[in-house]
C-alpha cells in the first residue's frame, strides 16, 4: 500500500505552496487566530486566509512506527523507520507531520525543528520537519 | 444532585449480553451477529421482541425490519452515546423498552496490516501512513515527556487487563496469560512507545443491552441496574483530524483533548452526587495502555501527571481499590467494531449483578463505564449503580 497525494479544489492552494517550498497555514481575518491548513472556517469567518508560515517550530511529541515504511522518502536516517511528530509552529498551530533527517533516539521535546518537503509516491509535496541543525534538505 | 428528581429516575437496565467473541465469526455478518446480541439481551431481561418499542444502534433500522418490531422509535448512535440516548428516550417518554445492540462480523478479511479503517483518510495525514496506534502513541509520549510517566506504568495497565482476559472463559484471548509488565515491555515495538501488548487486538462479535422504565423492571428475572449519571465529550470526528493535544474550544479554554472526558465526568459527578472515591469498579475503554492512565486523570481520580504512579502498586488489580476493565477489554476480551463500545456497560451490569464468571468484584455497587477514541478526540461515560437514583 502506498499513497500518492493529489490536490483537490480545497487543498490546491496548500499544495501550490508546498510545490514552491512554502508551508501555508490559515488565519481568520476577523478573530486573527492562526489555524492548521486543513481548517476551513472558524465560526468567526468562513473564509480563512492562507498565510505563509516561517516553517520553524519546536518538537512537542513523536511516535516511531515500526511497520514497513509506505515510502522511502519518509524514513529516518537509518532508512528503516517512519517517525510521526507533532510540531508547534512559531505562529501557534500544532501540526502532525513526518519527522525526517534524524535518528529517533536523537529527538527531544522542545527541540528546534524546521520544515522541508518530501514527495511520497512522487505525488504532491508534503511538509516534513527535521531538526534545525540538519542541512541538505529541501 | 439536581433539583427535583434524578433525570434517570425512571430508567433501568434489565438486560446485558455478549455473543460469542472470536478473531473471526465465519458464519455471521454484522447484521446476524447483532440479531444474536439482541435476542440474547432480551432473553437475559426475560422479555421478547413484542415488548420492544425502541431500538438504538448503528444497525437499528435493519434490526427493526428483520425482527418485525416496526413501527418503533429508532436512533442511529453507537457506544455509550447509544446507551445515554436510550436512557434519555425512556426518561422523556419517547419509548418504553429500548434495545441497544451492535455487532461486527465478516469484516476481518484483510489481515496483512493494521485494520484499514484506523488509517485517517485525508490528504494531510494519509500520505505518511498515520495509523491509530501512532496517534495514541503521540499522546502517551507527550505525557511521558511532560510528567516523567514510565513505560512500566503503561505496561502494568496492559498486563493487568490482559490477565483479566486470560482468566475469562468468554474472552478471545482466554488462557493466553499470565502476563507481567516485563512481558509487555519485551513484546515487539509497534509505534514507540507502544509495544504490541500495549495495543488492542481486533476480533468479531456482538453485544446487546435492554433498557426499560424502572417501574416496569420489578418483574424481571434479574435485578435492575440503574444509571446514576453520564456524559459525552467530543473534540472532532474520529480519525479525521490529527489528535494534536492542544485542541481546545472557545467556551472552556482550560479543557483540551488531552483531558477529553473531564467535562463529561464533571457532569456525571454532579448528576450522581458521587465522586471517584465512590466508584467500586472502573470498566474503562482500553484501546491502548496509556489511555487508561489518561482517563484516571481526566475523570479526577488523581491529579494531572499522577496517573502513572496512581495505577501502580496494585490499585487497578481485581483485588485493588479501582479494578479496571475486568473482562479483559479490547486487549483480550474482544474488539468487535463499534459493539465493543457498549461491552464495557454490559460488563458493568454483570459486575453489579454479581454474576461475572471471572474477576467478580465483591459487592460492586457503583461502576464507571467508558468509551473513548480517535487518539483522545472523544470520551463517553456512564455511571451504573445498584440503587435507583
Amino acid at each position: 500500500m502506498s499513497f500518492r497525494v493529489e490536490r483537490d479544489e480545497l487543498s490546491s492552494p496548500f499544495f501550490e505552496g508546498t510545490d514552491g517550498g512554502t508551508l501555508l497555514i490559515r488565519r481568520c481575518p476577523n478573530c486573527a487566530q492562526a489555524y492548521r491548513p486543513q481548517v476551513e472556517g472558524c465560526g468567526d469567518s468562513d473564509s480563512l486566509r492562507w498565510e505563509a508560515a516561517k516553517g520553524v517550530g519546536t518538537l512537542v511529541s513523536w511516535a516511531v512506527d515500526h511497520s514497513t515504511p509506505l515510502d522511502n522518502s519518509l524514513t529516518s536516517l537509518d532508512g528503516s523507520k517512519v517517525i510521526f511528530g507533532i510540531i508547534e509552529l512559531d505562529e501557534g498551530p500544532w501540526l502532525q507531520v513526518p519527522i525526517v533527517g534524524c535518528d529517533p533516539s536523537s529527538l527531544e521535546e522542545g527541540m528546534e525543528m524546521r520544515v522541508c518537503f518530501i514527495r511520497p509516491g512522487g505525488g504532491e509535496a508534503i511538509p516534513a520537519f527535521a531538526p534545525r541543525h540538519v542541512g541538505g534538505l529541501t | 444532585m439536581m433539583d427535583g428528581r434524578h433525570p434517570f429516575h425512571d430508567v433501568a437496565i434489565v438486560g446485558a449480553f455478549n455473543t460469542q467473541q472470536a478473531k473471526s465469526l465465519d458464519d455471521h455478518d454484522s447484521v446476524t451477529i447483532t440479531m444474536d446480541a439482541a435476542i440474547g439481551a432480551l432473553a437475559d431481561a426475560g422479555l421478547t421482541f413484542a415488548e420492544v418499542d425502541g431500538v438504538v444502534g448503528p444497525l437499528a433500522g435493519e434490526l427493526i425490519y428483520q425482527a418485525r418490531i416496526g413501527p418503533a422509535w429508532c436512533i442511529r448512535a453507537i457506544g455509550i452515546g447509544a446507551v445515554l440516548e436510550a436512557a434519555a428516550g425512556i426518561a422523556a417518554g419517547l419509548a418504553t423498552t429500548v434495545l441497544v445492540a451492535d455487532g461486527a462480523a465478516g469484516l476481518y478479511t484483510y489481515r496483512d496490516a493494521t485494520a484499514p479503517w484506523t488509517r485517517p483518510a485525508n490528504e494531510y495525514t494519509a500520505p505518511y501512513g498515520m495509523f491509530t496506534a501512532a496517534e495514541y502513541a503521540l499522546t502517551a509520549r507527550r505525557h511521558m515527556q511532560t510528567y516523567g510517566t514510565r513505560p512500566e506504568a503503561l505496561a502494568t495497565v496492559a498486563a493487568t487487563i490482559r490477565n483479566n482476559g486470560s482468566d475469562n472463559p468468554a474472552a478471545v484471548y482466554f488462557r493466553r496469560g499470565p502476563f507481567t509488565a516485563a512481558d509487555v515491555l519485551a513484546s515487539r515495538m509497534i509505534a514507540d512507545p507502544f509495544h504490541l501488548l500495549d495495543c488492542a487486538m481486533t476480533s468479531e462479535g456482538g453485544c446487546g443491552l435492554v433498557l426499560t422504565r424502572a417501574d416496569m423492571a420489578t418483574d424481571n428475572a434479574k435485578s435492575p441496574v440503574f444509571i446514576l449519571g453520564g456524559g459525552s465529550d467530543r473534540f472532532a470526528d474520529p480519525y479525521t483530524h490529527p489528535p494534536t493535544l492542544d485542541l481546545g474550544g472557545r467556551r472552556r479554554p482550560d479543557l483540551t483533548n488531552g483531558s477529553v472526558g473531564r467535562r463529561a465526568a464533571e457532569h456525571c459527578w454532579k448528576t450522581s452526587g458521587l465522586g471517584p472515591t465512590d466508584v467500586d469498579v472502573c470498566e474503562f475503554y482500553d484501546p491502548f495502555s496509556f489511555e487508561v492512565i489518561r482517563q484516571f486523570e481526566a475523570f479526577g481520580f488523581c491529579d494531572d501527571g499522577e496517573g502513572g504512579d496512581f495505577i501502580m502498586g496494585g490499585t487497578i488489580e481485581p483485588s485493588g481499590r479501582f479494578p479496571v476493565t475486568t473482562d479483559g477489554g479490547t486487549m483480550a476480551f474482544g474488539h468487535c467494531g463499534s459493539a465493543q463500545m457498549i461491552q464495557r456497560v454490559a460488563r458493568g451490569v454483570h459486575q453489579i449483578r454479581g454474576e461475572c464468571q471471572s474477576k467478580q468484584v465483591p459487592d460492586a455497587e457503583v461502576v464507571l463505564c467508558t468509551t473513548s477514541g480517535s487518539g483522545s478526540c472523544a470520551t463517553d461515560i456512564v455511571l451504573l449503580g445498584v440503587e435507583r437514583p
